[in-house]
């Protein structure tokens, strides 16, 4: 079973949800659980995990370099370029690194053969485990601008579809294209939803790309509840979401993280309702 | 020489365009033929390399004088390396926008 965690607006408890499913699930005996960060831009799960980091690799994309002797200027690249990352001036043609998305159509399309393809280092990968949980993250090199590309090569490296097993995608904030990227063939999405304007503002956000526009299964978590989720919960019901799990906020709980430890290691009474959700969602899918 | 005034609309009264990559059209004005043409921008919607792509498709009108506001860093390299010479102008209609960039061009 391959579960996001995602929630539109950061600061919600993404990564806490997610380091503690996979703590829940490792201790009740799932087999294999494997917690991918995907917040590529920062990182963070490493921090509450503490795993040892064996394998560690770069990766990029594809980006053009044109061959000014062999390109007769025609500007077949530039036309088919929908990432705008080719600009023909007459003269020679321009390369934008940063806006190509690396999808090798002005290589493959070129009459003149006159384009090859050199990589575009954006960040790093790497793999370990913490204990009986394997990890791997994704880390964008400051000042790049595409996050998905890397997103997409950690799934491609570590993720694996298991029938018995658990993978916890951990999605970057926002409602953009790299949360669309984390989501991605997830058999369930948890969207974690701190009750304020802000957060309900952004789990609309989140609930349109990720159930309206991809058809994502998508329910919630309320985090930081203090009781007065009334809005939340109105949202919820208006728009058929399911509320898995509420819980609270708690400046023992808050301390905790602050320092780097888990939800579970202040709270162990945490640990059966979140295997309950685990049950939950897999009782969904055999039903479904 | 083709002068283009980055616009918000498709008339000489409309308003200089905020961002360049983003303006919805240029109004490309000819010296030689005294003519003018509506070009409209097709990225002037889109999240990202409108830049650049605003940069090319005054390249391909044969544009050698811009008047407009903030060009980014990855237009500003495609129009001045294509040849492209700027008239910062802001805050007024494309028409002043025009008399500006021609007033300057003959200092």
């Amino acid at each position: 079973m391959i579960v996001a965690v995602a929630s539109g607006k950061g600061g919600t408890g993404k990564t806490t949800l997610a380091v503690s499913l996979a703590l829940a699930a490792a201790r009740a005996g799932v087999e294999p659980v494997t917690l991918l960060d995907l917040d590529a831009e920062a990182p963070n799960a490493a921090l509450l995990l503490d795993p040892v980091l064996e394998e560690r690799r770069t990766t990029g994309i594809p980006v053009p370099e044109v061959d000014a002797v062999r390109c007769d200027h025609c500007g077949e690249c530039v036309r088919l370029c929908r990432a705008h990352a080719l600009a023909d001036i007459g003269t020679s043609v321009l390369v934008f690194p940063d806006l190509c998305i690396g999808c090798g159509v002005c290589t493959a399309w070129c009459p003149q053969r006159a384009i090859r393809e050199v990589d575009h280092v954006l960040g790093t990968l790497e793999a370990g485990r913490a204990g009986p949980i394997a990890f791997a993250q994704a880390q964008l090199d400051p000042g790049r601008a595409q996050p998905a590309p890397l997103i997409r090569a950690l799934k491609a490296w570590k993720m694996r579809a298991s029938p018995t097993g658990l993978t916890l995608l951990d999605a970057p904030p926002g409602a953009s294209c790299s949360v669309m990227e984390a989501a991605r063939g997830a058999d369930h999405v948890l969207l974690v939803a701190e009750p304020s304007v802000f957060g309900l503002h952004d789990l609309g956000k989140a609930v349109g790309a990720l159930r309206d526009a991809m058809g994502l299964d998508v329910s919630v978590v309320i985090n930081q509840s203090v009781g007065r989720d009334d809005a939340i919960l109105r949202f919820c019901e208006e728009n058929a979401l399911a509320v898995r799990l509420v819980l609270p906020f708690e400046r023992e709980i808050a301390a905790a993280y602050a320092e780097g430890r888990s939800l579970l290691e202040v709270r162990p009474a945490c640990e059966a309702p979140l295997v309950e959700l685990l049950l939950q969602l897999r009782t969904k899918e055999q039903l479904a | 020489m083709k002068i283009a005034v980055a616009s918000n609309g498709p008339h000489w009264s409309s308003d200089v365009a905020d961002v360049f990559g983003r303006s919805p059209y240029f109004l490309v004005f000819d010296e030689e033929a005294g003519s003018a043409q509506v070009v409209a921008n097709p990225g002037a919607g889109i999240t990202s390399g409108s830049g650049v792509g605003a940069a090319q498709l005054l390249l391909d009108h044969g544009v050698d004088l811009l008047a407009a506001p903030k060009v980014g860093p990855q237009a500003h390299k495609v129009l001045s390396e294509g040849g492209v010479r700027f008239c910062f102008c802001k805050g007024m209609q494309a028409r002043a926008a025009l008399k500006e960039a021609r007033r300057e061009e003959t200092v």
